[in-house]
């Protein structure tokens, strides 16, 4: 239980939820059915064949806190929806237990993907707890002080430090094509091998670029909290931003920045952002099926990929980062037995892995052991988060496993060293 | 932490994470018309815990509420059971293990926590499948399964299916259903209808009869314009199965007042193919839609389609398509949990569904009768009213469901009047009828005497069987 600090009462005093957001929230809330096809998947049998494109099989659990966690009805979407029900209706009153359960989501959205109620009502359960989390803390529920932390990151632009780029000299800030390295990259985590090594990818294509350096935040941390208005207020200055520096084409090598610029900020914005939104992954391939990115390094290894959730399910990009895998030479992709729709959830979102670190591992190590069945050397992801949850995975069970990002075994493919510092 | 004795008494039993004293934890389990205010909910994570749990409940007398998972199948006659306050939820989803397969008797033994498509991807790669039924989700616990299940035509009714029940009964005696015990008595049909309405003992495990997995699976569906065709037609279907058509697996009928409401709901039209193309050959709506699905090797399923659709033409029944209908949406989408309207969510938060049992050549009498009893009681057809009827050996089981705003106590006191009414009235008219889903296998006193036997102190929830 986590109890002060400061920190609760400013998270409460600066959280923020729409009218609209709540009213939302009612109308998905009572479109639950109770089904529990968010706990396990057990409806795609042959009297509702091709009901769920993609869906293969059927009798497993699909949320991963489910697995991880005593089995209590809060413990996967269908009670946490019920709490944000109880919670708009004046039922329930907020709570720490309260609260920690709806923090207690990856939001890997793997409820939504199987939500029979997603086809027929839209209903989102991931999205009803993200913004039920926002309900929670404003009436006084607990929200993790780690997430309150990450919340309360400065969103205006500021310089940081470039030492970290090596080879920024190859952009120009005159480019309509840019790149956006996210948060992860500079400040919180010590391996800025992604970034350099796409730009370094991205010098070797010889397209004119320029790479955002100003330490934005795409806004994740305060929309998976449920502080809508903080995401919104943090999309506007980033949009304006965009339009000062002219930027036309955005690339985004991180799955939780793709799914913000791409799909949140139009919804935040109330308008289109007006710029072409590119996952890494997407731009690559596009570059590889024109010739231009060329893979002639071969590597001999058995890899595996794992899809990012908001890059696949919330984002449909699945085929890209396969195809991109499969042009490296003597590379042999093997799948995982959860893959693609059915993906398991690497542990890292939602603000799981900075609030409930044992949780989240539980989870990556879950995921690591299915890499590990199917007898694959190397785990290849697209998003960086998903990448340092892995790792800790793989850091757990003490695995021989290596995990690197899509981009930098890429890179390497055409003869680009990756550089951690 | 609370530190009530018998509490700690219970956490020690189980383990501390697996009881849950907070009340937002406990109102996720107060949903969908349990009237419980429980103390606690608790997850035990073997039979042993579940038998010491059951033992703590019997000297302490508190009571005791078992819970599966996903039938969402609780009281459905509204107004009649009071609050239980206070006692414990005992939910066995965690007994998960597949005990036994034993290929001599064809039969399956699974523990309650194991969902049936668990069950069934097990047992399909050996060939075998248990007969789930088209009522029983895919989603639910086998443990919570031995309270409801369908009357399918090829298979018969679900204690049928079920050759025994391992249930843990007051005092914390482990009980095998299917063992007399030297008295003689078989209690798995008395179980199979009890669970959750009058209920014996908590479920630990089932043991299922297993059936071949078919080769070849089709739906029909036709259309009749008056009822006295869809009776013709029924009564050659029934004649004729199972000596003619054995792989007829379940029939179907959907009157008029289901397409009208389905016709009323703008996500039928937007996003449910299968309803939105027969609804696109209506209005006006055909008097009844009868589906028809069959199973087994794929020339006799081809065989059997093609003779049921001289048969269908001969009674003036309009083939109207392959699709897999059958109650799947009426299911998940109306009966299952009736918030999900948007017109009626704010209202709409229970619902109700007598069960009627009527000869063949009666179906459009019973037909009548309910219908002009719920628009009596004010329950619009085609907004808050449906009904369905599944063809068994001779008979046809009716169900009609209206949903109603528990809160609202006039919209309550209507639901219990139509209830009441139509059940009343459908008794006289000499039709079977009960407030439960399926119609019990013994009387009502004969389910009194076995309750009072098996549960003396009535920890067990009570039913409402044992409270009228």
């Amino acid at each position: 239980m986590r109890k002060g600090d400061g920190i609760r009462g400013l998270a409460r005093t600066t959280h923020t939820i729409k009218d609209t957001e709540i009213n939302l929230l009612r109308k998905q809330t009572y479109s639950c059915k109770q089904c529990a096809s968010c706990r396990e998947w057990n409806w795609n049998d042959e009297h509702l064949t091709g009901f769920l494109p993609g869906v293969t099989k059927t009798g497993f659990v699909i949320c991963p806190i489910y697995r991880h966690t005593e089995g209590f009805q809060t413990d996967f979407a269908e009670g946490k929806v019920r709490l944000v029900q109880g919670l708009v209706d004046g039922a329930i009153t907020a709570s720490d237990y309260l609260g920690d359960k709806l923090f207690q989501c990856t939001q890997c959205a793997a409820c939504t993907e199987y939500c029979p109620q997603a086809r027929v009502d839209k209903l989102d359960p991931s999205e009803v707890i993200r913004v039920g989390r926002g309900l929670a803390v404003k009436s006084g529920g607990n929200q993790p002080k780690e997430i309150t932390i990450m919340t309360h990151r400065p969103v205006k632009p500021r310089s940081l430090p470039t030492s970290w780029i090596p080879h920024l000299h190859g952009s120009t800030s005159e480019a309509s094509l840019a790149y956006f390295p996210g948060c992860v990259f500079g400040e919180s985590f010590k391996h800025p091998s992604i970034a350099n090594c796409m730009i370094s990818i991205l010098q070797v294509l010889g397209q004119p670029f320029q790479v955002l350096t100003e330490g934005w935040c795409c806004g994740y941390p305060a929309f998976t909290s449920g502080n809508t208005t903080w995401a919104t207020t943090n999309a506007q200055m980033v949009a304006e931003r965009l339009r000062a520096l002219k930027v036309k084409r955005l690339i985004v090598s991180c799955a939780w920045g793709f799914r913000m610029f791409s799909r949140e900020y139009p919804r935040l914005l109330g308008k289109p952002l007006g710029v072409k939104v590119f996952h890494a992954s997407e731009f690559l391939h596009h570059e590889l099926r024109s010739g231009r990115l060329k893979l002639l390094k071969p590597w001999k290894v058995i890899a595996t990929y794992h899809d990012p959730c908001q890059l696949g399910r919330r984002c449909g990009v699945y085929d890209p980062p396969r195809e991109l895998i499969k042009a490296i030479p003597e590379l042999r992709l093997v799948e995982m037995v959860e893959n693609r729709e059915e993906a398991l959830c690497s542990g890292g979102g939602g603000g799981v892995a900075a609030a409930y670190p044992d949780l989240s591992n539980a989870i990556a190590v879950t995921r690591v052991k299915q890499a590990t069945d199917v007898n694959a050397q190397v785990i290849l992801t697209a998003c960086p988060y998903c990448r340092n949850n892995l790792q800790q995975g793989i850091n757990s069970l003490e695995s021989k496993l290596v995990v690197i990002d899509l981009i930098e075994a890429i890179a390497n493919s055409i003869n680009i060293e990756a550089q951690d510092n | 932490m609370d530190h009530d004795p018998i509490l700690t008494r219970l956490r020690a039993i189980v383990g501390d994470r697996y009881v849950s004293i907070d009340p937002a934890e406990l109102w996720c389990y107060t949903g969908n018309m349990l009237p419980v205010n429980p103390q606690a909910v608790v997850l035990p994570g073997n039979v042993d815990q579940v038998v010491k749990v059951i033992q703590l409940a019997t000297e302490t007398r508190t009571p005791v509420i078992p819970r599966g998972f996903a039938t969402r199948n609780t009281p459905r006659r509204p107004g009649v059971h009071p609050k239980t306050e206070g006692g414990w939820i005992l939910e066995t989803t965690r007994l998960k293990a597949i005990r036994e397969i034993n290929l001599d008797n064809m039969s399956v033994t699974a523990e309650a926590g194991v969902t049936m498509a668990q069950l069934c991807n097990h047992l399909a790669p050996l060939g075998y499948r248990v007969i789930e039924g088209s009522m029983a989700s895919y989603c639910a616990t086998v443990g919570a399964l031995t309270g409801v299940g369908p009357g399918l035509r090829k298979y018969g009714r679900r204690e049928t299916q079920i050759l025994d029940i391992e249930a843990i009964v007051t005092g914390g005696k482990i009980i095998h259903t299917a063992e007399s015990e030297g008295k003689g008595f078989n209690l798995t049909s008395v179980f199979c209808g009890s669970q959750g309405l009058a209920c014996l003992g908590v479920t630990t495990a089932v043991t299922y009869q297993m059936n071949a997995l078919p080769e070849a699976l089709e739906y029909l569906n036709f259309e009749f314009k008056n009822t006295t065709d869809t009776v013709w037609f029924l009564t050659a279907i029934d004649q004729a199965s199972p000596t003619n058509y054995p792989g007829i697996f379940q029939v179907n009928v959907w009157p008029q007042e289901v397409f009208k409401l389905y016709a009323n709901m703008p996500w039928i039209k937007n996003q449910n193919s299968d309803w939105r193309r027969l609804l696109s050959r209506y209005p006006p709506f055909p008097n009844d839609i009868v589906g028809i699905i069959i199973e087994g090797n794929k020339d006799q399923v081809d065989a059997e389609c093609h003779s049921i659709l001289k048969i269908a033409a001969k009674h003036h029944g309009i083939f109207v398509g392959p699709e897999p209908i059958r109650d799947y949406f009426v299911d998940r989408n109306w009966n299952g949990n009736t918030k999900c309207h948007e017109d009626v969510a704010r209202q709409t938060t229970s619902w109700t569904e007598p069960f009627f049992l009527c000869r063949i050549k009666d179906y459009s009498l019973v037909k009548e009768l309910v219908v002009r009893v719920a628009e009596e009681c004010g329950f619009n057809i085609g907004e808050r009213f449906w009904a369905r009827a599944t063809l068994r050996k001779g008979w046809i089981g009716f169900t009609v469901c209206v949903t109603f705003d528990d809160t609202d106590q006039s919209d309550r006191t209507r639901a219990v009047d139509f209830v009441d009414q139509s059940l009343q009235r459908a008794t006289e008219a000499g039709f079977i009828s009960s407030g439960r889903n399926l119609p019990g296998a013994v009387s009502d006193a004969v389910l009194h005497s076995i309750k009072e036997e098996l549960d003396p102190l009535g920890i067990m929830f009570p039913g409402i069987f044992y409270l009228d």
